[in-house]
């Protein structure tokens, strides 16, 4: 049963979909319990059967540790993003089940992407999880900066995608084959890998994968996708999208192109050096907090293609550690977030003003978050920012590093503002803000793992370098 | 391995994790655990001091706990007699200062997470023996400064709060830097301090390169320590902090950038040490005299105590500037007397702010009359300020006087100078505020009159500086390198 929580998602897809067209309407509450549940299901079920690992369907799907470790990240988003979603479905009008079985195909394509060893199934899985999070974006119809942003989202995802595909098939060109196997063969006995027709291939599907990344150079959707889009749907997209992306390329170029990777790796660290200096000079004037995020996404992107940089195992290990950190941290952000624009209807930062006098504890967490994101001790964010800087050292991407830091001093600026708005200002409506149990709960969870992984990273760090290790 | 070290360091955070889950509706539970964690601290601490043996150098109560395999990172805790006089001070300030917490009303929830996160970076970084943790936890320290101030203080407390925080990291970014170029030239892959001591004893790097690095951490310890030219930017931040905040600050972390030089500086690059002395002499003879001025002319109490330890930090410098063992053993022996005795001057402040005095010496007087133990503990802290015999501070000035004497010969003038300076300053806020013709005050008491438990804090601060003045070779005893 290597497949489990991928047959867990599409069960628990088809019985949301069954449901919502079955169960009256006093029961509609039940869909979106259904879909928590059913990620919880999967979540256990791929705890279950840790200790079973291989191929499937002639070597196109397989499971190794990173892909477990990997499928872990994207069901626990996915059960994260549905409990936000159920507090902001009240704004919908219609069509909340639609919502959840987006996310169920979603986090099902990630699941699949993950395991996928053939460039075509990763082609569909990558398509899935695109199609999903066009519809989610676009999912406000009757305001325009959502359209506007599910139709931006669209265009650079098609223009990224025709990229990939042209990378795809140039690496067909040379090695005649779609399955990854015998194209790490035909690259590692060969010489091939110091051919144009291959390192354009390389390069051309390095460039598809920055946009799931939010990385330079297919960056400029990420800050107004991310104002324009429903905020679980930003969340889902700042989190999930990224974490996929991040994982295929790291499935692809560690374990497959590692010759190509390895002379080409100083592209990334031009691409990392662009992210960060863009993002975070351009976060500095932002006034939308979830746009904000969006520039914040691309830095960070940025940090973790200073670890791409790289080729070490190690190296893997604590990307895929800077990623289980990044989804708390923003997550717990984004939490937050929703709860303010569900209340106000309103992203502006001016209105977390006073924030500590209408909710402490909402103004407590969002400090965490942004102390995490900046990379402050003892939060995860530090650790997992140090991780990555010692390796670009380690790595002699010196002058990286001292641009990493620079990055790092300058995002002081634009996250504290924030900070300083919540504690040291008086909020203009002062109405309490509650939080529904649900959020309080899934927010100790992010604010444990925040604590946890920044106090006691070895347990964490062990098993992401044991991850990062089962590709080479 | 787990000891005493790890114990002391745990029992703050532990207090803090419960803290945290406390509702903050419920403010004197939070406020019990709080005194119930700096008690325990306390005793910890004392009993930490009563087993140590004196009798060996090097490390003791080593604790190892492994952060991270790959790279290699390792919690690393332990005590030499250097640092088991500042954890004693930590946590006697610590203790002394919940004395001050009775009148922070708001937030109390949130003020005692930063207090505590406080009290925890400074003692992570006095028992440290991984420069990676050293830095760890005084940025820790560095950044909680900014909400205490700015969240809890008065004045312009957003502006003081910024200039303190920007002050305190900045001097942490130069540290950080000397820390990295250490671990890279060191070649060892490692941040541990024995093993670095062990391998810069062995193969010193080259003194030009001793030199660079040394100048990095004499800036940003210097910073931290007040040195002159850097001297102005703490009295703000101590002036409008809640008082609890002022005492740690003044008291202990300032002690920090002294610590960092000896253990960073002094023993790791023992060369550059050498070649930097003089400078770092000079500088100190400038807060020695300068500050002790610029003290002299102030007219709020609490900014007259912010300079003069400002420029009582000259006295600690200009000690470890003369590289020999009794320079050293008198500095740190001000440095202990000083922590205790600025803690005990922003309580007492603090104490005539809240009974409605306020802290502008030239408003009030003939306070004596009306709250004499004040008054007689006021006098008394001014005494062991200006040098009289008996208090700890004595014993260290003159330790370091002598020592100056021995190395810089005619710069102990200067010393004495600065001996008259604080007598000045010290001996007219007396006057002005405790004798002469009483003033009608200007302030209304609106916070709750000081807690009469308060006294404990005096007798306990008075009684160790004096303990330490009359007995100044039982702590000298521990500094044994």
């Amino acid at each position: 049963m290597i497949f489990i929580p991928e047959a867990v998602l599409a069960t628990t897809f088809l019985l949301v979909l069954i449901g919502d067209l079955l169960l009256p309407n006093r029961h509609l509450h039940w869909r979106g319990l259904l879909a928590a549940a059913g990620m919880i299901v999967g979540l256990a079920a791929h705890a279950g059967f840790l200790n079973q690992t291989g191929t499937l369907f002639g070597g196109m799907f397989v499971q190794d540790s990173f892909a477990q470790l990997a499928k872990f990240l994207f069901l626990t988003i996915g059960f994260l993003v549905i409990l936000m979603t159920r507090e902001y479905a009240r704004k919908l009008e219609k069509g909340e089940a639609e919502f959840y079985l987006l996310i169920l195909a979603a986090t099902l394509g990630m699941c699949v992407l993950v395991s996928s060893f053939n460039l075509l199934l990763i082609f569909v899985a990558l398509e899935a999880i695109t199609f999903s999070s066009y519809i989610m974006t676009a999912y406000l119809k009757h305001e325009s900066t959502s359209t506007e942003a599910g139709i931006k989202y669209l265009i650079f995802g098609a223009v990224s995608t025709a990229f990939m595909l042209l990378g795809i098939s140039l690496i067909y060109g040379g090695t005649g084959s779609f399955d990854l196997a015998i194209v790490r063969e035909t690259l590692r006995l060969g010489t091939i890998h110091t051919e144009p027709l291959m390192i354009f291939g390389f390069l051309f599907l390095a460039l598809g994968l920055t946009f799931k990344m939010a990385a330079v150079p297919f960056h400029l959707w990420a800050p107004d996708v991310y104002q324009g889009a429903p905020t679980p749907v930003t969340a889902f997209l700042a989190v999930g999208s990224k974490t996929a992306g991040v994982v295929l390329f790291l499935r692809i170029f560690y374990q497959v192109f590692n010759p190509i990777h390895a002379n080409m790796a100083f592209v990334l660290a031009l691409l990392s050096a662009a992210c960060l200096v863009y993002a975070n000079l351009s976060a500095l004037p932002q006034t939308n907090i979830k746009r904000l995020l969006g520039y914040s996404s691309i830095s960070h992107a940025g940090y973790i293609l200073m670890g791409m940089a790289g080729t070490e195992s190690q190296g893997v290990g604590y990307i895929l550690f800077y990623l289980i950190s990044y989804l708390f941290t923003n997550l717990c952000a984004f939490f937050v977030i929703s709860l303010q624009s569900a209340h106000q209807e309103t992203d502006n930062i001016i209105d977390y003003r006073g924030l500590r006098q209408r909710s402490p504890f909402l103004a407590a967490c969002l400090l965490i978050a942004l102390l995490s994101l900046t990379g402050i001790p003892p939060t995860s964010g530090f650790i997992a920012k140090l991780l990555l800087i010692i390796s670009a050292i380690n790595q002699g991407y010196v002058w990286l590093a001292l641009i990493a830091i620079f990055a790092a001093v300058v995002s002081v600026f634009y996250y504290f503002s924030i900070a300083e708005k919540m504690f040291l200002q008086d909020p203009h409506d002062k109405t309490p803000l509650d939080t529904p149990v649900p959020i309080r709960l899934a927010l100790y969870v992010t604010l444990f793992a925040i604590f946890v992984l920044g106090a006691m990273p070895g347990p964490v760090l062990a098993w992401c370098v044991k991850a990062g290790a089962s590709l080479f | 391995m787990i000891d005493l070290t790890f114990l002391i360091l745990i029992i703050p955070v532990l207090a803090a994790i419960l803290i945290g889950f406390i509702p903050s509706r419920n403010s004197g539970l939070i406020r019990s655990i709080a005194w119930l964690a700096m008690i325990v601290e306390l005793a910890v601490s004392g009993f930490l001091v009563y087993s140590f043996d004196r009798t060996q150098t090097g490390f003791q109560f080593v604790t190892e706990v492994s952060w991270t395999r790959s790279p290699e990172i390792t919690l690393r805790l332990g005590v030499d007699g250097i640092s088991l006089a500042l954890v004693m001070l930590t946590s006697i300030v610590g203790f002394a200062a919940m004395f001050a917490t009775g009148a922070i009303q708001e937030g109390v929830k949130g003020f005692f997470l930063c207090f505590l996160a406080l009290v925890v970076g400074a003692l992570g970084t006095f028992m440290s023996l991984d420069l990676f943790f050293f830095f760890f936890f005084y940025e820790i320290e560095a950044l909680v400064t900014y909400p205490l101030i700015s969240v809890w203080g008065r004045g312009d407390r957003k502006y003081s709060a910024m200039q303190f925080t920007i002050f305190s990291v900045l001097g942490s970014a130069f540290v950080l830097i000397g820390i990295l170029i250490i671990y890279f030239l060191s070649g060892k892959n490692t941040l541990s301090l024995p093993a670095l001591m062990e391998s810069l004893r062995q193969a010193p790097l080259a003194l030009g390169l001793q030199n660079t690095i040394f100048a990095v951490f004499l800036i940003g310890f210097g910073i931290l320590a007040a040195l002159w030219p850097f001297h102005a930017w703490g009295p703000i931040g101590y002036a409008d902090a809640p008082p609890a905040a002022s005492m740690m600050f003044a008291g202990v972390m300032k002690k920090l950038g002294a610590y960092g030089l000896i253990r960073l500086g002094i023993t790791l690059l023992p060369q550059a040490a050498q070649a930097w002395m003089p400078w770092i002499a000079g500088l100190a003879m400038m807060n020695l005299i300068y500050v002790g001025f610029v003290a002299l002319a102030q007219k709020d109490l609490k900014y007259l105590i912010g300079y003069s330890s400002s420029s009582h930090m000259g006295f600690v410098l200009i000690g470890l500037a003369c590289m020999n063992p009794l320079g050293l053993s008198g500095a740190l022996l001000v440095m202990f007397a000083h922590g205790i005795l600025v803690a005990l001057l922003f309580l007492l402040a603090y104490t005539l702010d809240q009974h409605g005095a306020g802290s502008g010496m030239l408003d009030i007087g003939g306070l004596a009359a009306k709250w004499p133990v004040t008054a007689a503990c006021f006098s008394l802290a001014a005494f062991a300020a200006c040098g009289v015999p008996g208090f700890a501070n004595f014993a260290g000035e003159i330790t370091v006087l002598f020592a100056v004497w021995d190395r810089y010969g005619w710069l102990a003038a200067g010393v004495l100078v600065s001996v008259i300076l604080t007598a000045l300053y010290m001996l007219r806020a007396v006057r002005n505020i405790f004798f002469g013709p009483e003033k009608e005050l200007r302030h209304v008491a609106n916070e709750p009159l000081a807690n009469p438990f308060r006294k404990i804090a005096f007798v306990l601060l008075i009684g160790v500086l004096l303990f330490a003045g009359f007995f100044p070779n039982i702590l000298l005893g521990y500094f044994k390198q």
